[in-house]
């Protein structure tokens, strides 16, 4: 019986191993991820913040996703769920969103997110956004965005250069508020390496 | 296609139902252009922070805020544009009744009142870390009198020196607004409190 167990085991592992791949990476700076993609389409992710906070105000999001390629178009829905340790808030949304490549060097991306927090409640999020490829390894993008970086929705532009080399893709940007009084400007960073 | 969207409206919605919307405190932040300019998002991601610092306020925008900020956890970080009205001791005495005054005039939860920081700014003359170290003493005296623990008072005045007595200048940009380093003083100082 264990045999069999175990031979059933390899055969699955062996048949979802050559349709899968695995990466590591890193979002704003403060949350970092494992993620898995299955057949090209299926995705799912785990994410852990690394805030200077104690380990029971840690937040950790988990993200099961689906996208396709369709020509120059590529549609996505990601749903999310997201919260800290010591459950001090938790939210949840859906990506909506897909991208354009109508000219080789031109991508465009919009995206829609229903989100809600369980302290502040629900707030439509978006996410529009343009890259320009300079060169096969060099991008350069910008972003009008109210997607939470940390916890609530605030309206930011952001621009930054985009890295390509072969499984590695480095994304550092500059995140500016366009309200408030204070202009506080951020400098994320974003990568992903797959394996 | 069609099985993958009805999967996720069906998380979406189980994930909204399961989270109820809590409680939670909301951290309000009130004072100068110390708190105008300060992140709260970076520095604390996990909290609902409302920022109502206005550069060059000093009392008479705190007393503008009475019964404004009902059931709020609220911060302070005001006093350093006043510190030219410190001329003796009887003025010291007499403006931190009023600062405590107008903090208990919130109406908020809970009260954490921050040290007026040492500054060395280009117009300040000498007498400026002295005269704020008076006043310093001068509101902790009359939070003391207010009695029942109702304004906590974070004396955080000395780590702010360098060994000459004076604004450590590697914790500002200018002798008066802090730089990151100076906010991480700040953040940690609070957390100890807050969290």
């Amino acid at each position: 019986m264990i045999k069999k167990i175990l031979l059933a085991a390899a055969i699955i592992t062996t048949s979802l191993a050559a349709h899968s791949q695995i990466g590591l990476g890193l979002r704003d700076s403060r949350y970092v991820n494992i993620n898995y993609r299955y057949r090209n389409c299926w995705t799912a992710k785990f994410e852990q913040s690394v805030y200077s906070e104690k380990m029971g105000y840690q937040y950790f999001r988990i993200y099961a996703g689906y996208e396709r390629t369709i020509g120059m178009f590529k549609v996505k829905a990601e749903p999310y769920f997201g919260m800290t340790y010591n459950n001090s808030y938790s939210n949840e949304g859906i990506a909506i969103g897909g991208c354009v490549t109508p000219l080789k060097w031109l991508a465009i991306e919009a995206e829609i997110v229903p989100h809600h927090d369980s302290g502040m409640g629900y707030t439509t999020c978006y996410n529009a956004g343009v890259e320009f490829k300079c060169t096969q390894q060099i991008a350069v993008t910008a972003a009008l965005t109210n997607r939470p970086e940390y916890r609530e929705a605030e309206r930011r532009v952001r621009c930054g250069l985009k890295f390509n080399v072969e499984n590695l893709w480095v994304h550092p940007q500059l995140s500016i508020p366009t309200e408030g009084y204070a202009k506080n400007v951020r400098i994320l960073v974003g990568m992903g390496y797959h394996f | 296609m069609n099985k993958f969207i009805i999967w996720c409206v069906s998380i979406v919605t189980a994930v909204f139902m399961a989270s109820c919307d809590s409680d939670e405190d909301t951290y309000s932040f009130i004072g100068d252009s110390l708190v105008a300019r300060w992140d709260l998002q970076d520095s604390f991601p996990m909290l609902i922070t409302h920022n109502y610092g206005l550069g060059g306020s000093g009392l008479s925008y705190l007393q503008d805020y009475a019964g404004r900020l009902k059931g709020d956890v609220v911060i302070v970080l005001s006093g350093t544009n006043d510190y030219r009205k410190i001329t003796s001791q009887e003025v010291a005495d007499r403006y931190a009744a009023e600062y405590v005054d107008a903090l208990l005039d919130f109406g908020a939860k809970r009260i954490y009142a921050i040290s007026v920081l040492p500054r060395d700014f280009k117009s300040d003359d000498d007498r400026s870390c002295g005269i704020i170290m008076t006043l310093n003493a001068a509101i902790a005296k009359q939070i003391e009198a207010a009695g029942e623990g109702r304004i906590v008072w974070l004396d955080v005045y000395h780590k702010f020196l360098n060994d000459k007595g004076k604004l450590n200048l590697n914790l500002s940009y200018d002798g008066l607004h802090l730089n990151p380093a100076g906010y991480e003083i700040l953040t940690t100082e609070l957390n100890h409190h807050i969290l």
